[in-house]
């Protein structure tokens, strides 16, 4: 599949602070590419780059589309004229694109779920109607590619669900490239192909779902104050896939049993605390990735 | 280009503000007809929007509608929608000004009606007072009330305060335009008529006559004022990133 959004090196600069370290990503046409971090971590100002609102301090953005209307954005909180129609809000942006099709207006509308509201005043809007306006609004001039930031955020757990089945849609009825960020993981795992971890303004790691969810298969953790001692049992067993953390290590491997390493710990007289399988959450894997404690 | 002026004047027009301050204009208008001395019993519907651009009023209710207009898009995030076409950030700047041309030419138009009626109401007698120069006139004053507007829109924006741009638009009619000029003619010992080239003189001192030259003179100075704005919106909007 080909490349629709490549950056190389992206670096954003303000003053002493580095919001973006060489940025470099892929997306893939027709995906869902998810772009997780915490506040602060860079990704708004990535999307922002993608999107021609900032520029870039150095480092080189490709868009396989260039058209001014190729991409359609929603960054941050939807920007919205409050005393409008939702129909008004779209009529207004595809005025400045210089379109005159009130009947894609019209579908668009339908599309978001909110042809019920054509007559409402946006100030009178629920937040998630809101938020599926600023979608509606991304949607306008028909890009190929939208550019979606934290578009779940604050919504209630229906429109979260709405959002989700919105952005789905898109993808898979008419094949859009959409870049989502949020910092609600599990919702962001579900629709995603494909993940930038970022944090501290740099790339931690880039892989497909495939890739993340093997990295969340079942684990066996074992807290002890004297991890390199469990270290070296592994390394004797030939266990290399494990993560350190403070007094706890966490072994990946389907064939090992708690039983099993609990009596190896025992027979080398290596104390612990605690021993027990567990699975690798999203957060968790998140807080690894970034190098930050479990919760 | 046309599009966004399309998409400004829909904006405009949409807006309830828009129509509340056409309301003002008319009820200011019609209010200032009322015989508070002979003068105004005698006055032609004319004289009386020359009384009405030079003391302030309609600028101030001008100014009210660019810096609301401008601001909306700033203030609720809806610039953000509009990246793809403001390729040439400022260029909506140039939307704002036929904006504020075509509030300025609506509020006149019904500003002579309103007038026209009051006066016939008032005093059983409306008079025009209109002459081969009329048209000219007001073309001149829309164009210097329009560029003025917009350069109070782009302080309000630059200091993200509606309130302290509002006056400073109003101290720079009152007091700054005049006192530029004035240190400019001083530092540059230019010729002391340089003093009528301030937008505010512009506005007050320009009259009815004959003689062309100071028409000139005022879209020159609106041509000068702009650009300055210009530049100035150019600038800021770089260096903010808002858009």
């Amino acid at each position: 599949m080909e490349n629709t959004i490549i950056t190389n090196n992206i670096t954003k600069q303000y003053k002493k602070f580095k919001a973006l370290d060489s940025v470099s990503i892929q997306v893939e046409a027709g995906t869902v590419y998810g772009v997780i971090g915490k506040n602060g971590a860079g990704k708004t100002t990535l999307l922002k780059i993608i999107s021609g609102l900032i520029k870039a301090t150095s480092g080189d953005i490709n868009i396989q589309y260039d058209k001014i209307n190729s991409i359609g954005t929603l960054i941050e909180e939807p920007g919205l004229c409050y005393d409008m129609t939702g129909f008004e809000n779209l009529k207004l942006k595809s005025l400045a694109f210089g379109l005159s099709d009130d009947v894609q207006l019209h579908n668009i509308l339908n599309l978001v779920g909110l042809s019920g509201s054509k007559r409402v005043k946006v100030k009178n809007f629920s937040l998630g109607m809101k938020q599926r306006l600023g979608i509606g609004l991304a949607l306008v001039g028909n890009p190929q590619i939208l550019i979606l930031d934290e578009p779940i955020n604050g919504l209630d757990p229906q429109g979260i669900v709405e959002v989700r089945k919105l952005i789905l849609k898109l993808k898979n009825e008419f094949n859009k490239t959409i870049m989502v960020s949020s910092h609600i993981l599990d919702e962001l795992f579900k629709i995603g192909d494909k993940y930038a971890i970022i944090n501290n303004g740099k790339i931690v790691l880039e892989a497909t779902k495939e890739e993340l969810q093997k990295r969340m298969e079942r684990c066996i953790e074992v807290e002890t104050d004297q991890v390199e001692d469990v270290i070296e049992l592994l390394n004797q067993l030939k266990l290399n896939d494990y993560d350190i953390h403070t007094n706890q290590v966490v072994i990946r491997d389907k064939t090992l049993e708690v039983r099993a390493l609990n009596k190896m710990l025992a027979e080398k007289c290596i104390p612990i605390d605690g021993i027990k399988y567990g699975e690798v959450s999203y957060e968790n894997l998140f807080l690894e990735l970034i190098g930050e404690k479990y919760a | 280009m046309l599009s966004l002026i399309k998409m400004d004047i829909y904006r405009s027009f949409k807006s309830r503000s828009t129509w509340i301050l056409f309301l003002l204009v008319i009820l200011l208008s019609v209010v200032l007809e009322i015989p508070f001395d002979d003068i105004r019993a005698t006055n032609s519907v004319m004289d009386n929007i020359i009384i009405s651009i030079q003391n302030g009023n309609i600028l101030l209710i001008g100014v009210l509608q660019i810096v609301i207009l401008s601001n909306q898009y700033v203030k609720n995030g809806y610039i953000k929608n509009l990246s793809g076409v403001l390729s040439k950030h400022n260029t909506i700047y140039l939307a704002h000004l036929v904006c504020s041309i075509l509030f300025y030419t609506i509020s006149i138009i019904f500003i002579i009606i309103s007038v026209f009626i009051a006066d016939f109401i008032l005093y059983d007698n409306a008079r025009l007072g209109a002459n081969s120069h009329t048209i000219w006139y007001i073309l001149c004053q829309i164009l210097l009330l329009s560029v003025y507007s917009m350069g109070v829109s782009c302080v309000t924006i630059a200091v993200n305060n509606t309130i302290a741009g509002l006056l400073f638009g109003f101290l720079y009619y009152m007091f700054i335009d005049s006192f530029i000029i004035y240190k400019l003619v001083e530092i540059f010992k230019l010729p002391f008529d340089f003093i009528l080239y301030g937008i505010v003189n512009a506005i007050t001192g320009l009259n009815m006559g004959q003689d062309v030259s100071q028409y000139t003179m005022a879209v020159v100075s609106s041509a000068v004022y702009f650009a300055i704005i210009f530049i100035f919106a150019r600038i800021f909007i770089y260096k903010k990133q808002i858009i």
